[in-house]
């Protein structure tokens, strides 16, 4: 690195770790929050301890006080004196002091259980206070790190653009977004990020060099980026820049880690303070969770209560105070039309699907919801909801119920039945919410999101996990911008991509941004990928990027647009510019005839010009007015094949088996067995005999005048071989027919020109040109 | 493709783009106008000159998400993205 000095070089180390998984900031970060992590541990661990001795003195307080209670209320105006009789048989029972005893230690005795319950219920609020500061911290890093993570990801990016062998991929770096980039870190003084952005600006001076060099010098640790810090802070010094040589990352850093040890500092202290905890009896640990249980009792006997009513019984409502429902058995107070109605319910329904149905009923209203508000919120019919409220736990339909309302929800959200799904009864609720919210996804966005009917997360969490990834794949990150693309279906953006990927496709970043519509919208990219494959054609461009609009073609537009090219005489142009297949071959070709009639370049110094391939170019060289030829029209020439070739009926026959083949929406591969392998071959090897077609490129004959597609030639041979053979008909005596019309269908040539070619197809004889063989 | 005229496109190069482009493509340039609309106003309020060139070179790239394509543009200085698109819009797709 002949070009760069030590301080150079060292500053590139420097960059070059930030690019890195583990770089010094991350690194920082990643300790950062595994030391906040465990200290809210520690925490949660105190309050946890100070909750249970606090309970503890509770229970003992409420021991004592009842105790004292009693004992006071059953000697309650006896004194010393009211058992002296039993003195005579050496009892002695001083009721009197007893009480007296009593009243006077018990006061002090409260007091200090009542101070000691203070005191853990202080620190209990400090360990809380503690927990929530950490949780902060906590969570600003995890937002710092991803920042970090962004930052990183985009040095990267900028990297690989700076070193890219494509001129134009460099020059679209401006010095401006460089500084912006290497800014984002605050790691580097204003005069590291001159020297820095003058170095991604013009790679070859140095930046090149020390790539090829780096990951050599990391494996032989030559790099040392604390050992550097200390070089540079010399380094400064003697510039007078010192100031700038802390990082603003690591100020923060030290200072965020200081914060958590302070609080737990202060944590600990405060729990030397107080007793050596009592290990709590576990009837007073449960004492907390009586209360639930106690609701959830009454909660039950309430159940029990309306269970209690016989199936089949009529239970009248109040239709005007549908939330507090009124359950009795007095069917006197039904109207008459109702009683009818319910009559024939009844009737409807088995005894059990009633009992059913009453009971979730029962049990909806009993944890708040509206059941009438079930049926006036679908189209669906209440049977199939109730059945699908029956289908899983109440503790289910409890919890989501309860979630639903905790993110505030429109209150019509619960009722809901849409595509045979209720959030209610959704078993991975909880799981969709958290993973929103992993995603930093807005409470506000998550509300809406559970709002829109069609938001996608009624979908399974599967398929929202993949369609999160797909969303991540595309845009980097999920955010509340692009969350409501979970509704799109992501299946054939990951099925492309993995038929992509699978094909040796490396996308970079910026081409799946470019070209997601792609991905996300054509359905033609598996069948697109084998006709490339089958023609081996790369779309490579010249500067290294996928010609990704091939893919909007469907695959029949796609073969006739290649055999067109070829057909065209622009074989050499498909492999040079693979672009070209992403547009209409017509409006190429039309181009390139235009050229040769009017004596434009066609080709300069072996190259397509670029107003062929580029039809803005066009414009802006030749004008938008121009008239451009019309090509003939395939199906013109399909359709006088018979014609043109003679035997019409015969060869009318034929042309209609490649018509049924490339009607089809998706082309199908003509699967052929060996010995038909064997045939197609045969018939082959006599368009060189038969026709004299001449071999002049690795996709071309050419017969006569005429280019064909070979690979066109071939696919026509094995669909119309195949088809004779399924229909017990033998080629025997037609080669001459199948070989013209597999070569000559679809070609778009002027009639004169391909009877000419026909004429001069001098291997057949002329009996066999005009009589044949008929079927 | 029609609304393309309010956004100042010639109707030549709209007919060419037509001519040009897959059919499935004009579909979607079609079915997501709103989107399509939005992200070349987001280059003329810019003040990126030569859109329509970069529409009719990288259509692909306005079908993207409005948030998305604003993105893409706005980490750059204004002035040296207008001249460097100016100079030469085949740039965009590295940006």
């Amino acid at each position: 690195m002949a070009n760069l000095t030590n301080k150079t070089i060292r500053l590139l180390d420097r960059l070059f770790n930030l690019q890195g998984e583990d770089n010094v900031i991350l690194a920082d970060i990643n300790k950062r929050i595994e030391e906040t992590n465990s200290s809210i541990e520690e925490t949660s661990a105190n309050q946890r301890d100070n909750e249970v001795k606090k309970l503890d003195c509770e229970g003992k307080l409420s021991v004592f006080q009842n105790q004292k209670e009693v004992f006071e209320s059953a000697f309650e105006g006896l004194d010393d004196e009211t058992f002296a009789a039993l003195r005579d048989i050496d009892v002695n029972i001083e009721i009197g002091t007893m009480l007296t005893q009593i009243a006077e230690k018990s006061p002090a005795y409260i007091d200090s259980l009542n101070s000691q319950i203070e005191s853990y219920q202080s620190e209990i609020e400090r360990n809380i206070a503690s927990k929530e500061e950490l949780e902060t911290i906590l969570s600003e890093l995890k937002s710092d790190k991803t920042k970090s993570e962004e930052d990183r990801n985009k040095l990267v990016s900028l990297l690989e653009q700076s070193l890219s062998t494509d001129d134009l991929e460099r020059e679209s770096l401006t010095t401006s977004y460089v500084k912006k980039i290497l800014s984002l870190f605050g790691v580097f003084s204003d005069e590291e990020v001159k020297e820095l952005a003058k170095l991604i600006i013009f790679p070859d001076e140095g930046l090149y060099e020390y790539r090829e060099s780096y990951e050599e010098r990391r494996a032989n640790g030559l790099i040392d980026l604390e050992a550097e810090d200390q070089e540079f802070e010399n380094d400064y010094e003697t510039d007078g820049l010192e100031a700038e040589i802390i990082p603003q990352e690591e100020v923060v850093a030290s200072e965020a880690v200081k914060d958590t040890s302070v609080i737990l500092e202060s944590t600990r202290r405060a729990e030397e303070m107080y007793q050596v905890p009592v290990i709590p009896p576990a009837e007073d640990l449960d004492k907390t969770t009586y209360f639930d249980l106690d609701r959830l009792n009454g909660v039950r006997g309430e159940l029990a209560e309306i269970a209690d009513i016989v199936p089949g019984e009529v239970v009248s409502r109040d239709a005007s105070d549908l939330g507090t429902k009124e359950y009795h058995n007095d069917e006197e107070s039904v109207p008459p039309a109702e009683e009818e109605n319910q009559q024939d319910i009844a009737l409807q329904k088995s005894a059990s699907q009633q009992s059913e149905e009453e009971t979730i009923e029962a049990y909806l209203t009993s944890i708040g919801l509206n059941v009438e508000l079930f049926k006036e919120l679908n189209d669906t019919p209440i049977e199939t909801i109730i059945a699908e409220l029956n289908s899983v736990s109440h503790k289910t339909i409890e919890d989501n119920y309860e979630l639903l309302r905790s993110i505030n929800v429109d209150t019509s959200v619960p009722y809901k039945y849409r595509k045979g799904h209720m959030y209610l009864t959704d078993l991975d609720l909880s799981k969709k919410v958290t993973l929103l919210r992993a995603k930093n996804i807005s409470e506000a966005k998550i509300k809406e999101l559970l709002e829109i009917s069609g938001s996608g997360l009624r979908e399974n969490l599967e398929l929202i996990e993949r369609r999160v990834q797909a969303i991540e794949n595309i845009n980097g990150k999920l955010t509340d911008d692009n969350v409501d693309d979970i509704a799109i279906d992501m299946i054939r953006y990951e099925e492309n991509y993995n038929v992509l990927q699978h094909n040796g496709f490396e996308l970079e970043e910026k081409e799946l941004r470019n070209f997601n519509a792609v991905l996300l919208k054509s359905p033609y990219i598996t069948a697109d990928m084998d006709i490339l494959k089958n023609y081996l054609i790369s779309i490579v461009r010249k500067n290294g990027k996928y010609a990704l609009s091939v893919f909007w073609k469907r695959p029949s537009e796609l073969v006739n647009g290649i055999d067109d090219l070829i057909e065209a005489g622009l074989e050499d142009v498909i492999s040079t510019n693979p672009e070209i297949l992403g547009q209409s071959e017509d409006a190429i070709i039309r181009r390139v005839k235009f050229c040769e009639s009017n004596n434009h370049s066609v080709y300069e110094e072996g190259n397509i010009c670029d107003y062929i391939v580029d039809f803005s170019k066009f414009a802006k060289t030749f004008g938008t007015e121009v008239e451009l030829p019309t090509l003939q029209d395939r199906e013109n020439t399909n359709n006088n094949l018979g014609s043109i070739i003679g035997n019409g009926d015969y060869v009318d026959i034929l042309t209609n088996m490649l018509h049924s083949y490339y009607d089809k929406e998706l082309l199908e591969e003509v699967d052929l067995t060996a010995e038909e392998k064997e045939k197609v071959e045969e018939l082959n090897q006599q368009a060189t005999t038969k026709l004299f077609a001449n071999p002049t490129g690795k996709y071309t004959y050419k017969i006569g005048n005429v280019s064909i597609s070979k690979n066109k030639f071939e696919r026509h041979l094995s669909i119309i071989l195949k088809a004779l053979l399924n229909s017990g008909q033998s080629p025997e005596g037609v080669e001459r027919e199948i070989l013209l019309v597999s070569a000559l269908y679809n070609v778009r040539q002027d009639e004169e020109i391909l009877r000419k070619m026909v004429s001069e197809c001098l291997g057949f004889n002329n009996g066999e040109a005009i009589g044949g063989m008929t079927l | 493709m029609s609304y393309l005229k309010e956004l100042g496109f010639e109707e030549e190069t709209i007919k060419n783009l037509e001519n040009n482009i897959p059919k499935l493509a004009i579909k979607q340039l079609e079915e997501n106008k709103d989107t399509v609309t939005a992200n070349i106003n987001n280059l003329r309020e810019l003040g990126v000159t030569n859109y329509v060139d970069a529409f009719v070179k990288f259509y692909n790239m306005f079908l993207i998400d409005t948030k998305m394509f604003d993105d893409i543009f706005s980490k750059y200085d204004r002035e040296d993205l207008i001249s460097k698109l100016e100079k030469n819009v085949a740039i965009m797709e590295y940006l």
